[in-house]
């Protein structure tokens, strides 16, 4: 059931011959298919999560010359009269490729819980434990069977999971980037035919015990192993194979973890995945903030800003929402360990793609950063926009463990500036 | 009354399934009657194995070893089963896994990595331990955990407040806990706005967190070049309720404010112990209950005191007298609940019966301190872990000292744990994993936990000293899943072995098939 919207819409696609027409089918679907997402402009989404707060003032909102701009210079960029950080020149050069929200804000600067803000668009509580977005937008679009998961995080936060939807949504995580495939291969010794020997006992083995324990969990703990071994043997592993990219391209995404990490996400979210999830880390500049932010932009800025262009290039820009951003921004002032603190009344998401209006800033803050003073846009703000272009209804309601009806998002208006 | 009462529970009535016993136990006492009146036949009782692994996953949080397993079964004494509870009771094992177990509660199941700076684990691990071994009466433990203040090193419960302290904000995450864990009260929607279908309002939530204005931890350096940390409370005071003009003060649920502001933290105490005629008696027996049986009388654990009425209040009701006539004794729950006959029915979901009716035991998961002893005696997953993170966590230089201790390695390898069983997500309560892919691949795939299912590693090398392939095909079965194949079992794996010429591989397949076998997971 889950995968029946996705091969629809595919079929449709091919049937009616390009992106262009997909808008009008399911425009023409949408009175009789609740399944299908109305208008939905993307189909996935690459999130790549600057892990410990990006300093909004030394990366897309700088404020050179005042008193709380600090070393950091700024340069002019493709988004007509804005200003970056001069550590992101190439994200400055394609700056026309994306968007920029400078006024998202929130009130919370502790980092387990706006990691899970940002992750889920709601707050923390510990009645309710919601999914993260890449599980609710992989059951809400459908995973492609026979494959992978709907949602891969690159060294996820442990913050948000599966939340109240079934355990098969939860993120697979993959923690090292250098062996993504670590436990999805087999491993030495294990042939595939051996691997085949094993499954059959451990089919007999379960049969008794399933048989006299029908419930829920046992069911649950079969469809995991089911799902692992499909993966196992699933031609689309290959996705994590990067060392069949060119060797120019490669160098163009940057040979970091980060860097070949968003390039697998491309190469996953052409293989079917809904969403992935990269992780850079390390923005929690408390110390040394300016050194340390500009050598992380080194890494970010080759990375988003080849991955773009890449999913541009190759047409699947259309369908996909790049989204970067980090828990919190950081505080104006600097502090005596030329740091910066946590800040969250103003900070930054950049967007791109999935129907994304290119080359526009949403938002402003003062000349020292300390206070927005144009157009503040929430985090509910943002997940509306998100599920906007990704067709799901934020008002569809969902049962939490305890039996709660819970909606998908509560609050926030989609942004249209951006649409 | 109460040494007859105490002496009547222990009771040697089920040694033997087949013989007709006038049934004691309160809580058989109750089941037997409700079964009767819902017409409701009960699960038969668990043969000699699944006992041993059940209990000894509840009571031990680790499997039963084949030596165990073999001389409990080959034990004719007709009270085994009771005194194996006592034997389980004492050890050391059993009482780390006790203190785990509060330390994950008290925590709500939320380690961070930066905890040992406002928390010394040793301390802190330690006196759970000793709470859970001398039984320290469970009003005095909650006293202790809220009113004492003082150097978190000769005061060790002060470190459950210093965990949530935090200079920015008052520890607003301490009134939803304490509300939660001590109470079974979710009172936590009620920081941002009165509660909207229960009686709970903003000032109730603020009325407890302006307790906790006061409170401050000090560092120190000490001679002996470590840190010292002192919670002290400067006296609770006035308040506003953030982004609002409305003052507070200390008052709890029931309006009652502290006598003394400066030492606010014994009245607060009082007022939990007392409020509701004892509630906090109530939310605990139903939170061991839970843990034993698989279900509270009230679930989630949280849900008192709101339209949910508990699955069955006389009982409810009886095993909490018998708590407090006990002087608050964890360990005569456990030894009520444990040698009764409802604890030890079989969990076949063969005749379908309501889970609130317990008139079959609930499927359980292994919860991640389980599942950490149970792969460490299986797969020696502490040796491995500790071989991949001693540098970086025991032995690394720039940490601070609060950090190098085995307490705090143990947490990270609850964190270990717990991220395999529930991938990415907390587990808010113990029922709440199943079916994790991630696990399934370590299990299935991983290179180094397949070198700990070889021949020349553990327990299968242990195991392969037995000469001949059945006697080792028990041992297997009696490791993982604690008792013998049946003969449709052994006879398959037999094939299997001769088909394979008895090579040592074919013995890594069957070990790696039992462990990723359902059985091997659940607790049942």
């Amino acid at each position: 059931m889950i995968c029946n919207d996705c091969s629809r819409r595919d079929f449709i696609r091919i049937a009616l011959g390009g992106t262009a027409a997909a808008g009008l089918a399911n425009r023409f679907w949408l009175p009789s298919a609740d399944a299908l997402p109305m208008a939905a402009k993307a189909k996935s989404v690459i999130l790549l999560w600057l892990q410990g707060a990006p300093s909004q003032l030394d990366t897309f909102d700088p404020k050179p010359g005042s008193v709380t701009g600090g070393p950091t210079k700024a340069i002019d960029t493709a988004m007509g009269g804005v200003q970056f950080a001069d550590s992101l020149p190439l994200l400055a050069k394609s700056a026309d490729q994306f968007s920029l929200i400078r006024s998202l804000h929130s009130n919370d600067p502790n980092h387990d819980s706006a990691r899970y803000l940002l992750h889920t668009g709601w707050r923390k509580n510990e009645t309710v434990d919601h999914p993260h977005v890449g599980s609710l937008v992989s059951k809400e679009l459908g995973v492609r069977k026979g494959g992978l998961p709907g949602c891969i995080t690159f060294g996820g936060s442990n913050e948000s999971g599966a939340g109240f939807l079934p355990y098969d949504y939860a993120p697979l995580i993959i923690e090292k980037v250098e062996k993504p495939l670590e436990d999805l291969v087999l491993p030495k010794g294990v042939t595939l035919k051996r691997l085949r020997e094993r499954e059959l006992l451990l089919r007999a083995q379960n049969k008794s015990f399933q048989k006299d324990h029908q419930e829920e969990m046992v069911d649950a703990q079969q469809k995991a192993y089911d799902r692992a071994l499909e993966m196992i043997r699933s031609s689309h592993l290959k996705a994590f194979d990067i060392s069949k990219e060119k060797d120019r391209l490669r160098r163009a995404y940057g040979e970091t973890p980060f860097g070949k990490a968003c390039l697998m996400a491309r190469r996953l979210v052409g293989a079917g995945v809904r969403f992935v999830e990269v992780t850079l880390a390390d923005w929690d500049t408390h110390e040394d903030n300016f050194t340390r932010t500009s050598e992380l932009c080194n890494q970010l800025d080759p990375a988003m800003s080849t991955l773009i262009e890449d999913l541009e290039s190759r047409g699947m820009l259309d369908d996909t929402i790049v989204l970067c951003m980090g828990e919190f921004g950081r505080t104006p002032r600097i502090n005596p360990n030329a740091g910066r603190d946590h800040f969250s009344r103003a900070f930054f998401a950049a967007l791109a793609g999935g129907g994304i209006q290119p080359g526009r800033v949403v938002g402003k803050t003062n000349e020292t950063g300390t206070e927005i003073t144009e157009r503040p846009v929430s985090v509910a703000d943002l997940y509306s926009t998100l599920y906007k272009q990704l067709g799901i209804d934020p008002e569809k309601k969902y049962k939490s463990k305890s039996d709660r009806p819970i909606q998908i998002l509560e609050g926030g208006k989609p942004i249209h500036e951006l649409l | 009354m109460r040494l007859a009462g105490i002496f009547l529970i222990l009771m040697p009535f089920f040694a033997e399934a087949k013989r007709p016993l006038q049934n004691l136990n309160p809580i058989d006492q109750y089941f037997e009657s409700y079964w009767k009146a819902e017409k409701i036949k009960p699960a038969r009782l668990t043969n000699d194995y699944e006992y041993l692994r059940r209990l000894t996953l509840d009571l031990g949080g680790r499997l039963p070893t084949p030596d165990e397993i073999r001389a409990f079964r080959a034990n004719r004494d007709r009270d085994k089963r009771a005194k194996q509870i006592e034997q389980l009771i004492k050890e050391e094992s059993t009482v780390q896994f006790w203190a785990d177990q509060w330390l994950r509660i008290l925590f709500q199941y939320r380690f961070s990595e930066t905890d040992p700076i406002k928390v010394y684990f040793p301390s802190f691990v330690g006196w759970l331990k000793e709470s859970f071994q001398n039984d320290l009466p469970y009003n005095q433990f909650v006293t202790q955990l809220i009113a004492d203040r003082g150097d978190y090193k000769k005061k060790p419960a002060t470190n459950y407040i210093l965990k949530h302290l935090t200079p920015e904000e008052p520890p607003i995450e301490l009134t939803s806990r304490m509300t939660r864990v001590f109470l079974g009260y979710q009172i936590q929607c009620a920081q941002c706005h009165d509660h909207p279908t229960e009686d709970w309002t903003q000032e109730n939530f603020w009325g407890i967190t302006a307790f906790f204005g006061g409170l401050q931890s000090k560092a120190r350096a000490t001679f002996e070049g470590g840190v010292s940390i002192k919670l002290f409370d400067r006296g609770a005071g006035e308040m506003l309720i953030p982004d609002t003009e409305t003052k507070i003060t200390p008052r709890f649920l029931d309006g009652r404010a502290p006598a003394n502001l400066k030492k606010s933290g014994t009245d607060l105490a009082r007022f939990f112990l007392e409020y509701e005629n004892g509630q906090f008696a109530r939310a605990l027996v139903n939170r061991i209950w839970a843990h034993f049986m698989g279900r509270g009388f009230v679930e989630p654990l949280d849900r008192f005191g709101t339209d949910a009425t508990p699955s069955h209040p006389e009982l409810l009701n009886r095993l909490t007298e018998l708590f407090v006539e006990s002087g608050y004794s964890l360990h005569t729950l456990i030894r009520t609940f444990l040698p009764s006959k409802t604890y030890q029915l079989g969990c076949e979901t063969k005749r379908q019966v309501a889970d609130t009716t317990h008139a079959r035991m609930l499927l359980k998961p292994q919860n991640p301190v389980q599942f950490l002893n149970t792969l460490s005696y299986t797969l020696q997953l502490d040796v491995f872990l500790k071989q991949n993170y001693e540098n970086e966590y025991l032995k690394n230089p720039a940490l601070p000292e609060s950090y190098k201790n085995e307490e705090v390695f143990r947490m990270f390898l609850h964190l270990f744990t717990q991220g395999l069983l529930a991938p990415g997500g907390r587990a808010p309560e113990e029922t709440e994993y199943a079916g994790s892919l991630r696990l399934a691949l370590r299990l299935m795939n991983n290179q180094d936990l397949q070198g700990a299912m070889s021949v020349y590693y553990g327990q299968l090398k242990r195991i392969m000293q037995k000469q001949k392939p059945a006697e080792r095909i028990e041992e297997i079965f009696l490791t993982l899943l604690s008792r013998p194949p049946s003969r449709v079992e052994e006879k398959r794996y037999l094939t299997f072995l001769r088909k394979k010429g008895n090579s040592p591989r074919a013995y890594e397949d069957v070990y790696w098939t039992l462990m990723n076998s359902t059985e091997f997971i659940f607790n049942h």
